[in-house]
């Protein structure tokens, strides 16, 4: 008997205090089923060895200082020298302009959420995207 | 406040009116407040209670419901008073003269979440957020580069550091001035250093328990007003606004602004000073929201309690003392990055907000505010929007003008009993810093933004472009960036300090400041020693931490 | 790769050392539990034995500040440490916020550390199956100590005990008083008692436990202390953790045989009331069966309830004379 659960690790890289956004998604997550590991501050290598030892299957960073680019970039490639980056779904959350989507997704992050989003629609990308 | 025999006409007349409407449709929504007061169809006489004299009385008269000054507007305008920060020191500096000679009054430094959190550039954890949200200013020499050219003796600054921070970059602050040939007892700004901004409204990174910060908050009061070194400086603003935008309502504002008002003030008692040794200097920082009655009904309240707590709970002598002096900003939050344009609708009508209930200062929003920090372009929008209400509609001329209003008095009865109400059930959980460490503002906070979250959800609540007439978030929005090679120039400014400096004589007063935190002692004397000497902000903290730890505050989620 | 492949790939890694592997495995053996065999069977041949300690204390105790203080002077000392942080899974949505690795930031990249958050999920015997299997692979990964951390709240998360050596029970000021403890009944089942949050004053709790504990007859000879701790400043720290070293002493001197067999034999009897419950559940209860009863006690009256489930009852022991 399977009971496989969907497990979501939800960082803030960096030192911005924003954590609202990152909460409320949070418990939306929690409250559609799945195991959210609420990572809060975190440097890249913290992220990225969360996300090891919880063997999540998705990465949620939240960002809110304008520094979205430097952090994920940092996380991405760090995932990428253990491994792991092709088990593991990367969503960007935060303050993010439109603008920098198209860059951030080939840097390899599944989706973006800016200001306004729904969290309806974040539970639902998860639960039809993962990659493992 | 009305005859007895004409307020008896008035229900009669009332309830034949109220006979005819029973054939009447209203729309099928909730008619209440933003902070759910329930509204009815019509004020009359009827809803006002009190006595002219006691409950509103003249401008300038206890208990301040008209204003604090007697002739507010007529006399001076507002201060127009735009946050601002961004990239590096010199390029804020630029900002400031810019907004400065298009017509700004008052100068506010929006810093950096290093300078917010007491981290070096030199840390590689905060190192991509140099200058990303605000200026960063780590030493003394970020002081002097901020305001060089500005007659900071004429002007006044606002430095929106929290009590972690508030120390040393005032220390700095009040250093450069020394250094410049200003006295300090002649020098006037304001330090934010409200408890809460950095607790609940954000989250702190690696900052002290929240019993410390109280203690360094009130350090500064007592050091720069009860001790008159700086006299005529506003040591600490509560800020009611930034938890405001955590999704609070307006009695619960007031709520949080007032029960850490009397932590404070019971503090410095405690030391043994008495409150006329400094309230008198104590600032506050409100939002105007979305509700335009009740915003306004919101100021004129807390006019009213805080001559109320003073009079009666601290027996405040000189009459001076007894007025609440307060900043506005209108909300944020509101701000969507939906239809851009229409924040400038939205900051327009909260800045008229907060000028009809009689603020002595003002931060009028940016339109790109909900993406990104403001492009110059948007902060004059921000500014000239409030210069339209200062100097195009004539709302100045008379003072207090809503008095009378039986909505608006009512209401600020109906806000002044809430907000009394809930002051009673915070200080059932203690003061200030327990309230943190407990837990319990934080859940306050989490289910008032739940609650207002579901709101939007749900359409009760309406935002424009997000949850009616929708548009897609989309690149309509040109993004201000802020400048990449800020965390090198900041380095390498950290650096040369570094090189300068009497690196032995430092670490001899950097020990003299570990003994004073172990004793719990005053901590300004010795920072400003410290600052002098090149001491940056990271290092004094890093002591902070090393002696009272690191505080991870209660999540609530 | 077929399921086997994948496992055996798994142990390969997991054996030199590779924490991804250990991951994999942990999520392994708690979603699929009847793979446990398959994978402990590869460690026949390992003798290790970890340490095992539990912490308990209602939520906002600081327990989370607090195992990564205590794991922070082990892994100083030199030791290696497996950590499973347990959090209460939601009965009405079945997800869960785990927010203890939030308060281990700090220990968390050292190389002899390996935290892993478990949400209790729910079901019957749950905790304690993942937390059992979770232990055996930190022991076949070589770890020196193992601390189990959860909110002390429900019977099942008290049998998580029935797993550890030793017990550490978390309090702190405004907690309640000792009667509500006692009610609670976790006065009963510390090795050590640990205020926190001193600063909150702790003094005063303190002192009622020690009153209490006087009153109780500790048949070992060993009698609970009580520490005073502030997880923020670091304060009390080392004296808990010399607690729970003189009380492992202890546990040794006496013979951890007798922990062990408690372990495995609590182990061994909760396996065995899951199988059978799952085999009743599956094979002689019927759902439309107790819809009725329900559905005739809601039209009926109530007082037929217990006839009604009779007839039941009857049936199923029939039916497993029929099966044996």
């Amino acid at each position: 008997m399977s009971s496989r659960k969907i497990r979501v690790l939800m960082s803030k890289p960096g030192i911005d205090g924003h954590w609202r956004g990152g909460i409320v998604v949070s418990r939306a997550i929690r409250d559609a089923g799945m195991e959210l590991i609420f990572g809060g501050f975190q440097n890249a290598k913290q992220i990225v060895e969360a996300a090891i030892q919880e063997d999540v299957d998705v990465l949620g960073l939240s960002i809110h200082s304008g520094a979205h680019f430097a952090y994920t970039k940092q996380v991405i490639d760090l995932l990428k020298e253990k491994g792991v980056f092709n088990d593991i779904l990367i969503l960007v959350g935060g303050v993010i302009p439109a603008q920098d989507f198209p860059k951030l997704k080939e840097m390899g992050v599944a989706n973006i959420y800016g200001p306004g989003s729904m969290t309806n629609d974040i539970v639902e990308f998860i639960k039809t995207h993962l990659k493992k | 406040m009305f005859d007895k025999k004409i307020l008896e006409n008035i229900r009669i007349e009332k309830e034949k009116w109220e006979e005819k409407l029973k054939e009447s449709k209203e729309r099928d929504v909730k008619f209440v407040t933003d902070s759910e007061i329930p509204i009815k169809r019509l004020y009359t006489p009827l809803d006002v209670k009190g006595d002219y004299l006691d409950t509103i009385n003249f401008p300038g008269q206890e208990p301040f419901t008209r204003g604090v000054y007697p002739t507010m507007y007529r006399g001076r305008l507002w201060t127009m008073r735009l946050f601002s920060g961004h990239g590096t020191p010199e390029e804020t500096n630029l900002r400031w003269k810019y907004l400065y000679e298009n017509g700004e009054t008052g100068f506010s430094a929006a810093v950096d979440a290093l300078t917010f959190n007491g981290i070096d550039p030199t840390n590689p954890d905060g190192a991509p957020e140099v200058g990303t949200s605000g200026v960063p200013l780590y030493c003394i020499d970020s002081l002097f580069a901020l305001t060089e050219d500005i007659p900071i003796d004429k002007i006044s600054v606002a430095l929106v550091v929290e009590p972690f921070t508030c120390a040393p970059v005032c220390a700095m602050y009040f250093n450069m001035a020394k250094m410049r040939g200003y006295e300090l007892k002649n020098l006037m700004g304001t330090t934010q250093n409200d408890i809460l901004t950095m607790t609940v409204g954000y989250i702190p990174y690696k900052n002290s328990p929240p019993n410390h910060l109280l203690r360094v908050a009130c350090d500064f009061i007592e050091w720069t007003v009860a001790q008159k070194n700086v006299p005529l400086w506003h040591p600490i603003n509560f800020t009611g606004y930034n938890y405001r935008e955590g999704g609070i309502d307006a009695i619960q504002e007031l709520g949080f602004v007032f029960a850490s008002a009397c932590s404070h003030i019971d503090n410095l008692i405690e030391r043994g000073w008495k409150a006329d040794d400094f309230v008198g200097r104590l600032a506050f920082h409100l939002a105007a929201h979305k509700d335009f009655f009740e915003e306004i009904a919101k100021y004129r309240a807390a006019r009213r309690i805080w001559h109320k707590l003073m009079k009666d709970k601290y027996e405040v002598k000189n009459p001076k003392n007894l007025g609440f002096r307060f900043h506005v900003q209108t909300a944020g939050s509101s701000l969507t990055a939906q239809l851009p344009m229409i924040n400038i609708v939205r900051t327009a009508i909260q800045g008229l907000e907060a000028n009809l209930g009689g603020c002595q200062s003002l931060h009028t929003n940016s339109y790109d505010e909900a993406i990104c920090l403001p492009s110059e372009e948007a902060a004059l929008v921000a500014l000239r929007t409030q210069q339209v209400v200062a100097d195009e509609t004539r709302i100045t001329n008379t003072i207090d003008p809503l008095a009378g209003s039986y909505y608006v008095e009512w209401l600020t009865d109906e806000v002044e009993e809430r907000v009394w109400k809930y002051m009673d059930k915070i200080q059932k959980v203690g003061s200030i810093d327990k309230a943190l460490s407990t837990g319990w503002l934080y859940k306050e906070m989490r289910d008032a933004f739940h609650k207002r979250r579901v709101r939007i959800e749900k359409g009760e609540e309406i935002m424009l472009g997000i949850n009616k007439y929708q548009v897609p978030y989309d690149t309509v929005t040109d993004v201000f960036r802020t400048s990449q090679t800020a965390i090198d120039i900041e380095v390498n400014r950290i650096n040369k300090l570094k090189a300068r400096r009497d690196n032995a004589k430092l670490e001899k007063i950097l020990d003299k400041l570990r003994s004073v935190c172990e004793k719990e002692e005053n901590v300004m004397p010795i920072i400003m020693e410290a600052t002098k000497e090149g001491a940056t902000v990271g290092e004094i903290c890093d002591i902070y931490r090393e002696i009272w730890g690191i505080w991870e505050p209660p999540l609530a989620i | 790769m077929t399921n086997n492949d994948v496992i055996e790939s798994l142990i390969s890694r997991f054996k030199k050392n590779d924490k991804i592997a250990l991951a994999r495995l942990i999520t392994i053996v708690e979603n699929e539990p009847e793979k446990a065999s398959k994978i402990f069977k590869h460690f026949e041949n390992i003798k290790h034995d970890s340490y095992i300690i539990g912490l308990t204390g209602s939520p906002g105790v600081g327990k989370s500040t607090l195992t990564g203080a205590i794991a922070q002077k082990m892994l100083d000392e030199g030791k290696t440490v497996g950590i499973i942080s347990v959090d209460p899974t939601s009965p009405f949505s079945g997800g869960a916020f785990l927010g203890d690795r939030v308060r281990m930031t700090n220990i968390c990249l050292h190389p002899n550390v390996f935290m892993r958050s478990l949400a209790s999920r729910g079901y019957k015997g749950g905790i304690s199956r993942a937390v059992f299997d979770i232990t055996m692979l930190y022991e076949a990964f070589g770890m020196d100590i193992i601390i189990i951390e959860t909110v002390g709240v429900g019977q099942a998360e008290f049998d998580v005990y029935n797993l550890v050596y030793t017990v550490v029970v978390i309090l702190v000021p405004g907690y309640g008083d000792v009667i509500q403890m006692q009610k609670a009944g976790i006065i009963e089942i510390g090795d050590i008692y640990d205020v926190n949050k001193k600063d909150l004053g702790g003094e005063d709790i303190a002192v009622q436990i020690e009153m209490m504990l006087d009153d109780t007859i500790f048949q070992s000879g060993y009698r609970p202390p009580v520490v005073l701790t502030d997880a923020i400043s670091g304060e009390g720290i080392d004296e808990l953790l010399q607690c729970i070293w003189d009380h492992k002493e202890h546990v040794e001197l006496l013979g951890i045989k007798e922990k062990k067999k408690n372990r495995f034999k609590y182990k061994i009897k909760e396996l065995i009331f899951t199988k059978v419950e799952k085999l009743i559940m599956e094979n002689f209860v019927d759902e439309n069966e107790v819809n009725n009863i329900v559905k005739n006690a809601l039209e009926d009256g109530k007082f037929n309830i217990y006839s009604s489930i009779h007839k039941i009852f009857d049936k199923i022991t029939l039916e497993i004379k029929k099966n044996s």
